[in-house]
This record gives C-alpha cells, structure tokens and sequence, in this order.
C-alpha cells in the first residue's frame, strides 16, 4: 500500500509562499544555537494569560454606577406583555437603515417578542409626541419580530425602552 | 536502460494514484471546436453593441485618461502637492472615552490590569489595520464628562483635555509608539505565540514622531518621568482639579505598571518563546 501522503506532498509542485513552516529556514547545526531552558509553570505566565482573548463576550457585572449611560436589562417583559431582548453584545437592538443615499431613513427595532402589536403601538406613541403629534408610518413583521418607523427616532425609541427597563 | 526503467516505473507509480478516466474528467480533442461566428440575429445582433466605424468598433479601448490628441485632463495643470505623502502619514484612528467608558461598563475591558492595544482588540470590538499605516488608537474627548473610570491606559495619540480626564479620575495616561510589526503582533498575540517565533523587540520611534512621545505635555514613553509628574500638577491646576495622588492608592503597582521602550508586552521580555499548548515559556540561558 503506498502511502498517499507523502506522494501527494512529492507531486505538489506549487511553492507554499503563505506557509511559515515550508518558507522557514533549514535547520542548522544544533551547535549554532543558543542555550535555552525551558520554564514549566514560570511566574511570568499571568502575563501570557492576560494577553489571550476571551472566547465568549463577558456577561456584565452589577455596577453601583454606570456612567456611559448603558444599562443592563432589568424587564424580563411579563409585565408588558412583550420582550425587546438585548443582543450578544448586551445592547439595545434599535438601529438606523438608510436608504436611497440617506434619503429614507427607517428606525427598526429588532429581537421582538410576545405581543408586537402592543409595542407597535407604544412606539408610535412615543413617536408621535416626538413629531409633535404628527401621525407616523410604521410596519410591524410578526415573523421575524421587527417594527420599522419612518424616520430617524434611534434615540428617542433606545432610550425609551431603556427606561422601561429593556 | 535503468534509467529509463526508473522512469516508466515512476511513471506507471504516478499513474496509480492518479484517477480514473472518466466522462468527468476528459476534454475534447485539441483543434476539434471552432468559435462561434457571432452572427447578426445573435447576442444582442447587429454589431453587437460596439458601434459602426473606428475604433469603437474595433474595441481599441484607449489608455485610461488618453483624449484622443488633446492635451489629457491630468496633464493640463501644474503639479500642487497639498497631499504629498498622503499614503506614507501614519494614521491613529479614534477611540472616544464615551466608547471606552461603555466599553469598561459592558465588562469588555478588565480595568484592574493596564489597558494597551491588545486589551482593546481582545474585545472584539475595535480593530487594526497596520497594513493600512494605522499605528494605533487616539483617545477623543467625545464622552469627556461622563469618563468616571480610574485606569492606566496606553494609546498612540492623545489630547490635552483627555489627559486631563484621564488623570482627574486618579487614572495614569501614556502615549508610546510601535512600528507596524509590533502592532501587527499586539493586535493578536495568541495567533503570533502559535507560531512559535520568539517576541521581537520594539523599534524606536521614526524621526518625526521622538518629539512627540519625548514631550511630558504628551505624556509620551521617552520623556523624563520627573517632568511628567510635573506636568500632571500643571495640567491639575490649568484644568482646576485637584490632583488625586496615585502614591497613596491601593492599586499603585497597576497604575505605575508600563513596559520599556523596547518591550512589547508587559512583563514578557523580547526574545523569550511563549508555548500556548504545554504552557512553557523558552528563555535563552543566561551564564
């Protein structure tokens, strides 16, 4: 049985120019070499650890204060009827789509669920009083559990959710 | 004849593991297709879209800003160069402390450790390119007054009033410089300790940018540490706070934590190999 490894690595003729290893030098006599000693459980690995990047995104910590404004979610919407969850970043899900080089701006409010409809009607209030009592166009998607405003009310909606603890 | 044996063995060898012949991997014989002649009631018919006479139908497409005899647009004025160089400039591209306050809230970022380059891209929120002469993060003043945290931070560029808000809340500002291959290192270490090549040393700053990072006012890495205790109770006193003593704190060593000049990171010295698998760290002896 020959073995298919090492005569598909003879019959690759392209040269490797991304590979480290196949562009790295050739091994020199073990004489030209430094002396080294290898550190098994060194003191100074603290440092390496604190330089390698956690696998998940932390979950927040209860602060007395936070300054920046953001706030962890508090609703967990049984009160409401309806749930506005916060995304893998921990963040409120109101966003700005622009269209038509920046001509259409639409407000959608994503990661709905329970009763949209409730929320849609909320929202356009909060809206409405933003306009000075002008009627604003909304589209509810049941599906995927997203309400799109017309306009540009990012901060107005981010903040109104957050205060009632979304 | 051995020789030639040789080679019909390694041919017959290569042959083996070569697959079969089969309608999925044959063509046609050489020679055996004509092109199509595009004909007038085909693709578009006609002339297919390239014009009658000259030229255009001959699809001589000119060289990019050719006009044909006329003295080309790109030619026609003199030379200003108000971006000369503009691709060689280093670029720090922003980071406010409003980002960097959400940043400490969302627990993006551990505060109680010395905040550098590989602290903000281990975030997974902000990036940098190096290839693109991005040299690092400048702290805006964006958010300067909702700042509230005490850290020791380490950026490329910073304001006057950012020093300021930085060093009223008891915290420890530092501007320092790396080349493009100690960024390109910092901005993810892990994947550099996977490669298994020792931590190269940090270059000194080019020419243009020692007066930067020698000035106390910039809180740079190369000036003298007596001048910049001074001018943080300069800064104190032009901005009207008052100077919060970081002797006194409970978290000095972390406040007064920085690398050398040549280091890349703290408490890792260049030329040491970091071994992420058997958890090793490989130093040259010293005798």
């Amino acid at each position: 049985m020959p073995n298919l490894c090492t005569r598909r690595a003879l019959l690759h003729t392209q040269p490797a120019c991304l590979s480290s290893f196949r562009s790295s030098k050739e091994l020199q006599p073990l004489e030209q070499y430094p002396d080294i000693e290898v550190l098994h459980n060194p003191p100074e690995w603290k440092y390496v650890e604190r330089l390698l990047p956690p696998t998940l995104v932390p979950a927040p910590v209860a602060k007395p204060a936070y300054p920046s404004g953001w706030q962890p979610a508090t609703a967990d919407g049984t009160a409401e009827g309806y749930l506005v969850a916060r995304t893998k970043n921990h963040m409120v899900p109101v966003y700005l789509q622009t269209r038509f080089r920046g001509e259409r701006r639409i407000t959608v409010v994503r990661r709905i669920q329970g009763n949209i409809w409730a929320l849609e009607q909320e929202l356009r209030e909060v809206v409405q009083r933003a306009r000075n009592g002008k009627i604003c166009a909304t589209r509810v998607n049941e599906l995927s559990g997203q309400i799109h405003i017309h306009g540009d009310y990012v901060d107005i909606l981010r903040e109104h959710l957050k205060s009632k603890g979304f | 004849m051995a020789n030639l044996r040789d080679a019909s063995d390694k041919a017959l060898k290569l042959l083996r593991t070569l697959p079969r012949v089969q309608i999925g991997n044959l063509r046609p014989n050489p020679n055996s297709k004509k092109p199509d002649k595009r004909g007038r009631a085909q693709h578009g018919g006609d002339k297919h879209g390239a014009g009658n006479k000259g030229s255009g139908q001959r699809q001589n497409f000119m060289r990019l800003g050719y006009e044909t005899g006329n003295q080309p647009f790109y030619l026609r004025f003199p030379y200003e160069p108000y971006y000369k160089g503009h691709h060689m400039r280093r670029q720090y591209p922003p980071l406010s402390l409003l980002q960097l306050q959400v940043l400490i809230d969302t627990n993006r970022i551990d505060i109680s450790q010395p905040v550098d380059i590989t602290t903000l891209c281990n975030s997974g929120l902000l990036t940098l390119k190096p290839a693109e002469m991005e040299y690092g993060f400048q702290l805006t003043d964006e958010g300067l007054d909702n700042f509230k945290a005490k850290i020791n931070i380490e950026v490329q560029h910073a304001s006057e009033a950012v020093i300021a808000a930085v060093e009223r809340n008891g915290g420890v500002i530092r501007t320092a410089y790396y080349d493009p291959r100690s960024l390109h290192i910092l901005k993810n270490p892990k994947k550099w300790f996977e490669k298994g090549i020792p931590i190269p040393q940090r270059m000194l700053p080019p020419q243009d940018a020692i007066e930067y990072y020698t000035d106390a006012k910039n809180r740079g890495y190369l000036a003298n540490p007596e001048e910049i205790s001074k001018e943080r109770l300069v800064l104190a006193q032009k901005y009207g706070y008052e100077l919060p003593k970081i002797e006194e704190d409970a978290s000095y060593e972390m406040l007064t934590a920085a690398k050398d000049a040549r280091q890349l990171f703290l408490g890792l010295e260049p030329g040491w190999l970091i071994n992420l698998v058997d958890k090793t760290i490989i130093k040259a002896k010293t005798t």
